[in-house]
């Protein structure tokens, strides 16, 4: 417990780490957006992050109520913090106040001031409220957003019937409509037009290209959480059952341990890694039981095969339904998926099992390469999987065993040892044979899933200071099998290191390196392919400044080195932030960056600010300028309005982009616009 | 056929690893390091490691490198602390039975100057058999001093072979002149954190490692690190019971595999 000296320190500490938090929320997206996968698209939809953050910020969970589950939500908690928080809960009794998260051992003042926004401590909790209450504590969320590329890409141009092109306008259109009475019930729409798609037209005859949505209903007597419409679910390491988001390596080391939160409603608009139909959590003293059945329609690409046996060479995932042959494979395919999940967990040990049976209308059939040979090959498939993670003194175990029935096993192991409170270790083992299957498998994994790959990660936190925070990790991985251009098996490394220094609470410096070797087919002309080594170095510097309470100021300059046998790329990217947030009607940002690379193999990629709930991470290749404004308008209580235009200027080139993306010229840019109705 | 061509990439892989003789097992566990670790495997070390020893150790270790055993590294370890410093001997062989064989027997000599820093001084002789061709031998010098900046802290350095001494016909096998500088740090009494970095002069490479001892409880310790040039992780554990050691250490080379290691310790 607290005693009074701290207390009235922490009181004094508290509206600057309130600010802290602000500030940092940024690049805590950009740290977990960063630590993905890289082939994600441009466009991708980060925003389950931030509707859940913004969503705990209105509704902050209660220190004395939760199991951990909804601390895990958050993201930037590592399990042994979470576990910490409960800890010290049942060592020093109920929390009395939200300060005395100081107090618990394992969590840094950065930490602490990142959590307080989110958390809260009811007072008088604990009766029940009536219907009639609930219901008034509903609260209504609309949003529209738009957005377009102002100059016109070559697809939008080409009027021959014969050849490709985008059927729809430029435009992009998503709508999102929340009901929420916290704790008892959410109701979500999505609605979302990509650029390039029909709007009440075409295959897109009843307006948008896609529609999610969901009815949640949460703690109604043993059951946990019932969903009908669209869900996700996220159980064990993501080796048989993961959809939404999950992180990989990066600067949140701690993330190698998968955080399953099970049931949730999809509120994301990224159009496949979802479950459509119903499921429901629920539980009777240490068990959850949680039943699934979804039934879906994929795009995939169908081969229609002269020997009269047609199939499907590759399911597409980027929801893309622009063109005529787009559009010809939109929904073709139907997918129904049936299983369970039974967990069981005492104190601080969970364990789990996942059992599911997916069903396709077709068959599954990829191009006939070696590096195909262990593909799924099929239309139906079974997986079951068990996991378990626990805590053991100072350390978090976690680990997963998966299989799919008829082929291969997936596996994998690790621990987060705070060995003292300086230093933590991460460790994690995993070996992925090369012909296990699973359709929503997003285990940690080097390549873009967990399949055909042995790998071990050492990773440290260290932390010497409260001013100094340093963390690295070496992952060395082989890929027993070939791999889309890579016509051998290979081995890697990724190592990674990184340096915060927060000198005071207003001014932040980062250093990171990251090096990557990883093997790909040479350039050769020999039919054989060699491989190569392809050696990527990456170094980062990075200041913020707050000048005030309302201006900081942050930049970033990086290097970044390719090297594939004799072929050498390098690049830069230097930018300037200028953030302006205000509790007052207008708040905004600003970025100017510079940025020049050799080639395409030596882009940077760079998160940017965007509007709420979109997110850009778009990477800077080539020579240029790239420059943007974000602008946020409180209308009044409930009204906002956000505006977001963006540009990107490469002097020496004369169009921009390939085939239908095409644009004349050497400009590219982008207007958001995006209003927001809360009542 | 295929056995055959990896015995013979093995051998020249090995033969070109030459240098690549690992510590002994605690330092070896710790991803070899040892530039800054004190202890009777400064032998094998930064002989500057041996001056803080109070009790006579003897030691004795196995390495199997590559999990082969044919190819492997034995050595006896003495340290006799006196009044005028503490003396130290090492002798091991390093090789492939029946063909191949590096010979090594040293005399070491280490001194602490006041509280923080330690000298220390070995003197090598070297011999390589090679059972087609013959042996050949050389004398070597090591020095390696330690400066202990504060009780938590200490930085070491080490310049093996300076005088570029070598066998007397040109072959795979050199001595190799090494150049190590390293820290070491007591996060917490439990849990000591080093980092090493090595440069043997006629490679380009520049080696740099980090490794980690965490001691839950007194008699046992956890150790691991990771060699960055020749990408290799190392872990073992160490186990105390009365006056003896027993330390278990693997190398793990990304793409060579294991390389245990078993040395039993006794302090008299």
């Amino acid at each position: 417990m607290l005693s009074k000296s701290n207390f009235f320190v922490l009181l004094y500490l508290l509206p600057h780490l309130v600010a802290l938090a602000q500030t940092e929320n940024t690049d805590l997206i950009e740290q977990l957006v960063e630590s993905m996968a890289d082939d994600l698209t441009e466009d991708y939809d980060y925003m389950e992050l931030t509707e859940k953050w913004n969503y705990y910020l209105k509704h902050p969970i209660d220190l004395n109520k939760t199991n951990g589950e909804t601390l895990s939500e958050l993201r930037f908690l590592s399990p042994l913090q979470v576990a910490a928080i409960i800890a010290h809960r049942k060592a020093a009794g109920p929390y009395l106040t939200v300060y005395e998260l100081q107090a618990v051992e394992g969590l840094n003042v950065e930490i602490v001031g990142l959590l307080l926004p989110f958390v809260q401590v009811e007072q008088g909790s604990g009766f029940d409220r009536s219907a009639n209450e609930y219901l008034s504590s509903g609260r209504h969320d609309l949003m529209f957003r738009y957005g377009r590329i102002l100059e016109k890409q070559q697809g939008y141009l080409i009027t021959d019937p014969t050849r490709s092109s985008y059927l729809g306008n430029a435009d992009r259109l998503f709508g999102r409509y929340r009901y929420t009475i916290p704790q008892k019930l959410q109701l979500s729409l999505n609605m979302k037009k990509d650029a390039g798609e029909q709007f009440f037209k075409g295959a897109q005859r009843l307006g948008f290209d896609f529609y999610s949505g969901s009815l949640s209903l949460q703690k109604i007597k043993r059951w946990q959480q019932v969903v009908i419409g669209d869900y996700s679910l996220q159980f064990g390491q993501g080796l048989a059952l993961w959809t939404g988001l999950s992180f990989g390596k990066g600067a949140l080391v701690q993330h190698v341990a998968r955080q399953g939160i099970g049931l949730r409603p999809y509120t994301s608009s990224n159009e496949f890694a979802f479950f459509r139909g119903m499921a429901a959590s629920y539980a009777v003293r240490n068990w959850t039981v949680t039943p699934f059945i979804s039934y879906k329609k994929l795009s995939a690409t169908f081969v229609d095969s002269t020997s009269g046996r047609s199939y499907y060479s590759a399911i597409i995932e980027n929801g893309l339904h622009r063109t005529p042959n787009e559009v010809s494979n939109r929904h073709n395919l139907t997918q129904l998926l049936l299983g369970t999940n039974i967990q069981y967990q005492k104190n601080a040990f969970t364990l789990g099992v996942n059992v599911l049976h997916t069903e396709l209308s077709g068959n599954i059939m990829p191009r006939a390469l070696p590096y195909n040979r262990y593909a799924f090959v099929g239309s139906d498939l079974s997986n079951a999987s068990i996991y378990y993670h626990t805590y053991i003194h100072n350390m978090y175990l976690f680990g997963e065993l998966a299989h799919s029935f008829g082929s291969g096993l997936a596996y994998t192991n690790g621990l987060i040892a705070s060995l003292s409170h300086k230093l933590s270790l991460v460790l994690q083992q995993r070996d992925y044979q090369k012909n296990y299957h699973a359709f929503y498998n997003q285990a940690l994994a080097e390549g873009s899933h967990a399949v055909n790959e042995k790998g071990f990660y050492t990773g440290l936190i260290f932390q010497p200071s409260k001013k100094v925070l340093w963390v690295a990790y070496a992952d060395s991985f082989r890929f027993p099998w070939l791999r889309y251009r890579v016509d051998a098996p290979s081995s890697g490394q990724d190592l990674f290191s990184q340096l915060n220094i927060t000198p005071n609470k207003k001014v932040r410096y980062l250093l990171r390196y990251r090096f990557r070797n990883k093997a790909e087919n040479g350039d050769s002309i020999h039919p054989t392919a060699i491989l190569e080594r392809v050696k990527r170095q990456q170094v980062r510097a990075e200041s913020q400044f707050q000048l005030s309470s309302t201006l900081t100021l942050r930049n970033r300059i990086e290097f970044g080195h390719y090297k594939k046998a004799t072929e050498v790329e390098k690049a830069y990217l230097f930018y300037q932030d200028v953030i302006y947030k205000s509790r007052g009607m207008v708040s905004g940002n600003i970025r100017v960056a510079l940025f020049k690379t050799d080639g395409y193999n030596s882009r940077i990629y760079a998160f940017e600010n965007d509007v709420l709930y979109a997110s850009s991470f778009p990477f800077y290749s080539n020579k240029g300028i790239r420059y943007y404004l974000n602008l946020r308008c409180r209308i009044k209580i409930g009204v906002d309005f956000w505006c977001r235009y963006a540009v990107s200027r490469y002097p020496a080139l004369h169009e921009l982009g390939s085939a239908l993306d095409k644009i004349e010229g050497n400009r590219k840019s982008e207007l958001k616009l995006q209003m927001r109705f809360q009542f | 056929m295929f056995i055959a061509f990896l015995n013979l990439f093995l051998l020249l892989t090995a033969l070109n690893l030459s240098a690549q003789v690992y510590p002994a097992a605690r330092y070896c566990a710790m991803g070899n390091t040892g530039n800054a670790l004190q202890g009777v495997e400064g032998l094998t070390s930064n002989v500057a490691g041996i001056s803080s020893l109070t009790e006579v150790r003897a030691g004795i270790y196995h390495q199997a490198h590559f999990f082969n055993a044919d190819i492997r590294t034995q050595g006896l370890l003495l340290a006799i602390p006196t009044g005028l410093g503490v003396f130290g001997s090492q002798i091991t062989n390093y090789g492939i039975k029946d063909a191949y064989g590096e010979f090594k027997a040293n005399f070491s000599y280490a001194k602490r100057f006041g509280p923080q820093l330690s000298i220390g001084l070995a003197m090598n002789y070297h011999q390589l058999q090679l059972s087609a061709y013959g042996k050949s031998q050389s004398f070597s010098v090591d020095v390696g001093l330690q400066l202990q900046v504060k009780p938590t802290w200490t930085i070491g350095a080490r310049f093996a072979n300076p005088g570029y001494a070598s066998y007397d016909y040109d072959t795979y096998a050199v001595i190799p002149v090494i150049i190590g500088l390293g820290t070491s740090y007591q996060v917490h009494t439990n849990l000591l954190v080093t980092a090493d970095t090595e440069k043997i002069l006629y490679r380009d490479k520049i080696d740099f490692r980090t490794g980690l001892e965490y001691k839950p409880i007194s008699w046992m310790s956890f150790r691991g690190g990771i060699g960055l040039n020749e990408f290799s992780q190392f872990c073992g554990f160490g186990l105390v019971y009365n006056k003896m050691n027993l330390d278990l250490a693997t190398v793990i080379h990304h793409r060579l595999g294991l390389s245990p290691q078993l040395l039993l310790a006794y302090a008299f």
